[in-house]
């Protein structure tokens, strides 16, 4: 089977105000794999993520160049529809960040912002993603406690869920299990193995092992650059490009 | 990860000390059954021992660095290489502590045959093993080019020491069980090659990460 890209990044540019964050950054996101991007802390992979659905709108000064595009249509053009396009790409964030509302209701924000009204259709998505995310199990007899009560780990699988009660197509990881002890990130692990099926991941993370454990493809990213872009077991066992050789061997600086 | 440099060093130093170790008990096996010299057969199935023992301590110390480093890249193929190549070692170990054997059952059962496809493979098994050794202590695959054909060599000698030792059948049956022995000396020289060839096709992995068969063909990464 050919992979086919759900993204494609081109000589991508970002500057916050005089600085360049993203200097001529290429790389493809294949459709249902898991895409990892590694690199020293200040290299620009929560930069690149959030530009991938758009995040970076929000920061003041901030201007690409360059090209980024979402199943063939570029997410940067003034056609875009911005909300259309975070739903088609969700994103996890590194803490934990549920509403401070009822695990329910948690879910069904998004699909209620969506149009969907119907109680036995959301009590359908509401069952679902949470199958989805590994958390039913652990949460469904108490839906209607508050999200904050949940220990870390669940609140994550939550976010999660919450992501994927509108159905996206990607979803984008950045450092979703450096808040969490080993047995929920390993849960996590597991779980963005599970998503792949139905789904595109991009994880972000500085853990190198969970890198090579969980994801088909890595990025190395230094100083803005995309250094190295290959498959996972390539890159770590053989990379090609001596900087990522010396950074997965920690012998960096 | 300066500690895990070190480790990696002293591990490097480590298994070239056993390399050299069987090595050279490769070499007095052959030398024991040569001159009949029961106290060297003696010292190599001892030595024998101690190679058994430094596969034991290595490897421990191969897994305590995948547990504690969870190494990448060239540490990684270093590590897995080790490993393997400790494995490989005791074998030709264990190979020359049966060739001691024999050389002492040999040494009351004088026969006619003259060893001298013998030496010829026992100098080109021990340079493999001291080659692919020293490729590994040095990082340096230079001088395995030519393990394919040495691996030859080796087969078509105890093809030699084979017909050879058929025919001092045919004429002296009374030594019969004696021959039989030569032909299995042969053939624990030859897996000796087999070996080495491995080591040199894992050495050559550690240091440029592509898998190659000894007989040339490149699978691929
Ligand atoms: N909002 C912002 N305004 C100005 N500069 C920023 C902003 N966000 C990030 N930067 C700068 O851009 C560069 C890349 O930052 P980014 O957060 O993408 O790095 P990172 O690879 O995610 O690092 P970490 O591993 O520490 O999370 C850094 O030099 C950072 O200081
Ligand atoms: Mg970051």
């Amino acid at each position: 089977m050919i992979d086919t890209n759900v993204m494609d990044i081109d000589k991508f540019n970002l500057w916050y105000g005089e600085k360049q964050a993203l200097i001529e950054v290429s790389m493809n996101v294949r459709k249902n794999k898991v895409t990892a991007l590694i690199g020293p802390s200040g290299c620009g992979k929560s930069t690149l993520i959030r530009c991938m659905n758009r995040m970076n709108d929000l920061v003041d000064g901030c201007r690409v160049e360059g090209r980024m595009s979402f199943n063939g249509q570029d997410i940067y053009d003034k056609s875009t529809d911005v909300m259309l396009l975070r739903k088609k790409i969700g994103m996890i964030f590194q803490k934990p960040n549920p509403f401070p509302m009822s695990v329910r209701d948690n879910i069904t924000y998004g699909p209620k912002i969506h149009g969907v009204t119907k109680p036995d259709e959301l009590d359908e998505i509401v069952e679902r993603s949470l199958r989805q995310a590994a958390l039913w199990d652990e949460v469904h007899d108490r839906l209607e406690h508050s999200a904050l009560s949940l220990s870390g780990g669940q609140q994550q699988r939550l976010c999660i869920a919450r992501t994927l009660s509108i159905n996206p197509e990607v979803i984008l990881m950045d450092e979703p299990t450096s808040a969490l002890d080993p047995i929920a990130t390993s849960k996590i692990e597991d779980l963005a193995g599970e998503l792949q099926k139905d789904y595109t991941v991009v994880i972000v993370t500085h853990n190198m092992q969970q890198a090579a454990r969980i994801s088909d493809y890595t990025g190395f990213m230094y100083i803005g650059r995309m250094i190295e872009f290959d498959r996972t077991d390539k890159v770590f066992s053989k990379p090609s490009d001596e900087l990522t050789e010396r950074y997965i061997t920690g012998r960096f600086g | 990860m300066k500690k895990l440099s070190a480790d990696i060093k002293e591990m490097t130093n480590s298994i070239t000390e056993m390399g050299e170790l069987v090595a050279e008990v490769l070499e007095k096996s052959v030398n024991s059954l040569v001159n009949s010299d029961v106290g060297m057969a003696e010292e190599v199935i001892r030595k024998y021992d101690h190679i058994a023992f430094l596969e034991t301590l290595i490897e421990d110390e191969a897994l305590r660095i995948l547990i504690l480093y969870q190494p990448m890249a060239s540490d990684m193929r270093f590590t897995a290489t080790a490993l393997k190549m400790v494995t490989y070692l005791e074998r030709i170990g264990k190979y020359s502590k049966n060739i001691a054997k024999a050389a002492i059952y040999l040494r009351d059962r004088p026969t006619t045959y003259r060893m001298i496809d013998v030496y010829s493979m026992c100098d080109v098994a021990v340079e493999m093993v001291r080659g692919v050794v020293s490729a590994f202590e040095n990082r340096n695959t230079d001088n395995l080019q030519n393990y394919i054909d040495m691996d030859d060599k080796l087969d078509h000698y105890r093809v030699s020491v084979i017909e050879d030792n058929v025919k001092h059948m045919r004429i002296d049956p009374t030594s019969i069980e004696a021959y039989t022995y030569y032909i299995s000396i042969a053939k624990y020289l030859e897996r000796v090659g087999d070996n080495a060839c491995k080591i040199a096709e894992k050495v050559i992995y550690m240091v440029s990460g592509k898998r190659i068969e000894i007989d040339g063909a490149v699978r691929g990464l």
